[in-house]
């Protein structure tokens, strides 16, 4: 026999248990999958040990909320959303006012050049900057460009 | 290989849940039953083993051959893809996974009845659930199933360590977010930095010419439970060349996904024992199933009986035309047909799954049904 199967007595139980360590920060929110009030977890939580699974358990309790919150977003942002894009991280600073989130990234227009990007807004909403002729480009954010025919069809084989 | 009849564990509805299958009641009806089981012989095993692997190395002869010759004609494509489907496969691209269906009731040469290489599921109830089942229910038997260690194995083997690994499915479907959740700890847990978002979710940033997920990260490598032969339809097709993104699986294993490669296995391998005669036209004779080129979940599927009769399933596949291919009858067991879901990690075989259903035609409703060897 090849090395394709498990062998009798090799408990995966192991194994297996890892996988409920991290199922929980591995479970996405976006599931519609009735849960009827558990996570997922691919093996049983008693295989867990107990010091790690407390530190797990608040861990997803963590992503848990970024992710819900992710969600909020994705649901909103299916518009366009843009970045301005500066030639230097001071440009960026002297329109937004802040540093935090000025982004360094590799531009493909005028035939590729590093730049710094600033904030993200969503079509009509740009707040008023101090100096926006300091914007040399602006980063445009597309979503929902797949999935659309799913709705024809459906999905796994 | 037999079927036997098994009393379901009595709280086999928590247990199936509790190890991430809570999809195992569909529509009212039980799709994991339990109250059967397949048992194989070893010897059975070890066959069907040999052949899941030769068949996997005839599916990437033709794919190099296809390549070579870069004629796509039957598969309707378009350029773009032909040229990331080229390019991903002169690249090496590496594959995670694929499911084959085989016809087999134990007994003579399996017959390949296709290669779901692109969105294969049923991963969690093969990979997890019929273990767990089979370590509860009968310990003293074994399971022709290593998918879980073979999937561990293959992440390093394709990404490096600490890679960013997105994956995206369509939110609505929740047997795939299943899937997508389980690849998704499997990645995590073999070292990778795991990040999952709906589909829909996905960015194209235009100037940076990048892929981004939700908070606007470039997407560098992408396992998407969405098959090719769509994406290249969706609005995002064209970025799909330029942007630096790697898809999991790569646009190479749109070929064997699709049926039209079941003729081209057949020309450039006939006579091999495991794969049964197939065409685009209808020139096979009769018994002969027609399949729709590009379909999922025996939809348009069509079975050509050698009296005249016909078994039609419905489905909205019918667009891009249909080949034909002799057919290999289900074996039946207590009225039930099954058919074997083998599967490839890497370019090992890692294990089965048997979907049985009252009709011939495996469907989207068919149940799933453990196994084990002895």
């Amino acid at each position: 026999m090849g090395a394709g199967r498990r062998e009798p007595g090799k408990a995966c139980r192991g194994v297996i248990g890892v996988v409920a360590l991290t199922a929980g920060t591995g479970r996405l929110p976006w599931s519609t999958v009735p849960s009827q009030g558990r996570a997922p977890l691919y093996a049983p939580a008693d295989d867990v040990p107990k010091n790690v699974a407390e530190t797990i358990s608040w861990r997803s309790k963590v992503v848990m909320v970024v992710l819900v919150g992710g969600v909020c977003l994705i649901m909103l942002r299916h518009s366009p959303v843009y970045r301005d894009t500066y030639r230097t991280r001071e440009d960026c600073e002297r329109d937004w006012g802040h540093l935090a989130t000025a982004e360094r990234c590799y531009s493909h227009n005028n035939g590729g050049t590093w730049v710094w990007r600033g904030p993200s807004y969503e079509q009509g909403a740009r707040p008023i900057t101090r100096d926006a002729s300091l914007r040399i480009g602006t980063d445009e954010v597309q979503r929902g460009g797949f999935g659309r025919s799913s709705a024809r069809f459906s999905v796994s084989s | 290989m037999r079927r036997i009849r098994m009393n379901p564990r009595v709280d086999w509805r928590e247990r199936c849940e509790s190890v991430g299958l809570d999809f195992h009641t569909i529509d009212g009806e039980p799709y994991w039953d339990e109250s059967a089981a397949y048992v194989f012989s070893l010897a059975q095993i070890e066959a069907l083993e040999q052949v899941v692997e030769d068949v996997h190395a005839a599916c990437l002869d033709c794919v190099d051959d296809i390549v070579r010759r870069g004629d796509y004609d039957c598969f309707a494509l378009s350029r773009a893809a032909q040229a990331e489907i080229e390019a991903s496969w002169r690249r090496g691209d590496p594959s995670l996974y694929g499911r084959f269906d085989f016809s087999w009731d134990g007994h003579g040469a399996p017959k390949l009845l296709e290669y779901n290489a692109d969105t294969p599921t049923g991963l969690v109830e093969a990979s997890v659930a019929q273990w767990h089942w089979q370590t509860e229910v009968r310990p003293g038997a074994d399971q022709f199933n290593s998918i879980h260690e073979r999937l561990l194995e293959r992440w390093p083997a394709i990404l490096l360590r600490g890679a960013r690994v997105h994956f995206a499915a369509l939110a609505e479907h929740g047997e795939d977010s299943a899937t997508v959740r389980y690849l998704m700890d499997t990645a995590q847990q073999a070292g990778m930095r795991v990040r999952g978002l709906d589909l829909a979710a996905i960015g194209y940033a235009r100037e940076r010419r990048e892929f981004v997920d939700d908070l606007g990260a470039r997407i560098d490598h992408l396992f998407k439970l969405y098959p090719w032969e769509w994406m290249w339809q969706d609005e995002f097709a064209t970025h799909i060349g330029t942007a630096s993104t790697r898809f999991l699986e790569p646009p190479w294993k749109l070929l064997l996904s699709a049926k039209a490669i079941l003729p081209l296995l057949w020309e450039r391998h006939r006579g091999h024992p495991n794969l049964l005669p197939a065409a685009f036209s209808d020139t096979l004779g009769r018994p002969a199933v027609r399949k729709p080129k590009y379909a999922r979940e025996g939809a348009n599927i069509s079975l050509h009986g050698a009296d005249g009769s016909l078994i039609e399933s419905p489905g909205p596949y019918a667009e891009v035309g249909h080949i034909w291919q002799s057919a290999a009858p289900l074996p039946c067991f207590d009225g039930r047909y099954p058919v074997i879901g083998a599967w490839v990690i890497g370019d090992n075989a890692a294990g089965i799954g048997i979907r049985e259903d009252h009709s011939p035609i495996t469907r989207n409703t068919s149940c799933f049904v453990p196994h084990c060897f002895e």
